[in-house]
């Protein structure tokens, strides 16, 4: 079994078959390897047509190949909002200068088409779908592929070398999501970071311009709880890391163009700290 | 709907409340309703101290100002109160 150290979690990933036992070690490859028993495990296995998903060994789940591994990462996820004993913020998260851009944001509203620009523009990758907060104020990585939808894929174009599409996806309300991989040199590896600055991906205009517009400690902490995930959301506690966060950084509301001139106006305010 | 004169509120004690920059952030872990409020309104909630009426805190701040206009402090001082009654942040005594 592959066991991979997910948050502090042990989570394994099997297969008795090898072609999807590979996939799965793909699909967790960018957590650290870690060894003895998993705290839970996922596991994959062609049964006719169809592949089963099951947790623990329990609750089969049958559904086509090409979108096994995209299920196994919602329960991933569901299971982390449940155990883990730290914040959790719906965003993304990259990297640069050792320090953290949060991009706090609900589905659709261009986060993960800014998170894969930005890796374009001098960020590193932490995460497309978790900011996780533990040890105060500092963001954790929490390294899935990225998910994203047909049409935002096309609107980002060709993609850098660092970046591959990996041939997983699912079926979303009439749109295929595509999963990108970024390669080992575009992965942040170390620990936690201290935040740099957030923005706030606010949609898109038809515009190619970005408009990048400064929001207030206040506002921002507002709209960083409205993105609090889990059980434990909605805490005195989460209110003080939000607070503090947000107190402490510049943060911006993006409405995004072109995504590389976006990525652009966002790299040239973060140098501008 | 304006707020009663005979009432006399006060913030709900478990409601916490941060100073950040010019602005006072409310928030209710009860319900997870938020409440950003500016200067103007920040200094109307200071006077809500269970003792006064919406009438008794436009006077308050009506008294400090030169060149107020007392019908549209009493407004904001409505307004702001309206405003934290929706959210629940409230607590009355006759």
């Amino acid at each position: 079994m592959i066991v991979r150290d997910v948050l502090g979690l042990a989570v394994g990933f099997d297969s008795a078959d090898a072609g999807m036992k590979d996939e799965l070690d793909e699909l967790s490859g960018m957590f650290p390897s870690t060894e003895g028993k998993p705290d839970f495990w996922f596991s994959a296995d062609p049964e006719g047509d169809s592949c089963v998903i099951r947790q623990d060994g329990k609750w089969p789940y049958a559904l086509e190949r090409e979108h096994a591994f995209s299920l196994i990462m919602q329960w991933l996820l569901a299971e982390i909002t449940r155990r883990v004993d730290f914040a959790l913020i719906h965003g993304g998260v990259v990297e640069r200068d050792g320090e953290a851009l949060v991009l706090p944001a609900m589905t659709g509203k261009g986060k993960s088409t800014l998170t894969t620009a930005l890796l374009q523009h001098g960020f590193r990758f932490c995460s497309d779908e978790l900011a996780p907060f533990a040890e105060g104020l500092r963001v954790r990585a929490y390294p899935v592929p990225i998910r994203m939808r047909q049409s935002a894929l096309e609107r980002l174009g060709e993609l850098a070398p660092q970046l591959r599409i990996w041939q997983h996806r699912m079926f979303r309300k009439g749109e295929w999501t595509r999963f990108l991989l970024p390669n080992a040199e575009t992965r942040y590896r170390g620990d936690a970071l201290e935040v740099g600055m957030v923005a706030f991906p606010n949609g898109h205009s038809d515009s190619p311009d970005p408009v990048l517009t400064s929001v207030t400690p206040g506002q921002a902490a507002i709209r960083m709880m409205s993105e609090l995930l889990g059980e434990r959301s909605g805490t005195a506690d989460h209110f003080e890391l939000c607070v503090g966060v947000t107190s402490s950084v510049p943060c911006y509301d993006v409405v995004a163009g072109d995504p590389h001139r976006t990525a652009e106006a966002i790299a040239r305010t973060w140098e501008s700290r | 709907m304006s707020e009663r004169p005979s009432l006399k509120p006060r913030l709900r004690k478990d409601v916490l409340q941060r100073e950040v920059e010019d602005e006072l952030l409310l928030y209710d872990p009860k319900n997870g309703e938020t409440l950003l409020l500016n200067a103007t309104a920040a200094s109307i909630l200071d006077l809500c101290d269970g003792e006064r009426d919406a009438s008794a805190i436009a006077d308050a701040i009506v008294s400090v100002l030169d060149s107020a206009d007392a019908d549209a402090v009493l407004a904001d001082v409505q307004k702001t109160l309206e405003d934290l009654r929706a959210k629940s942040m409230l607590e009355t005594s006759a």
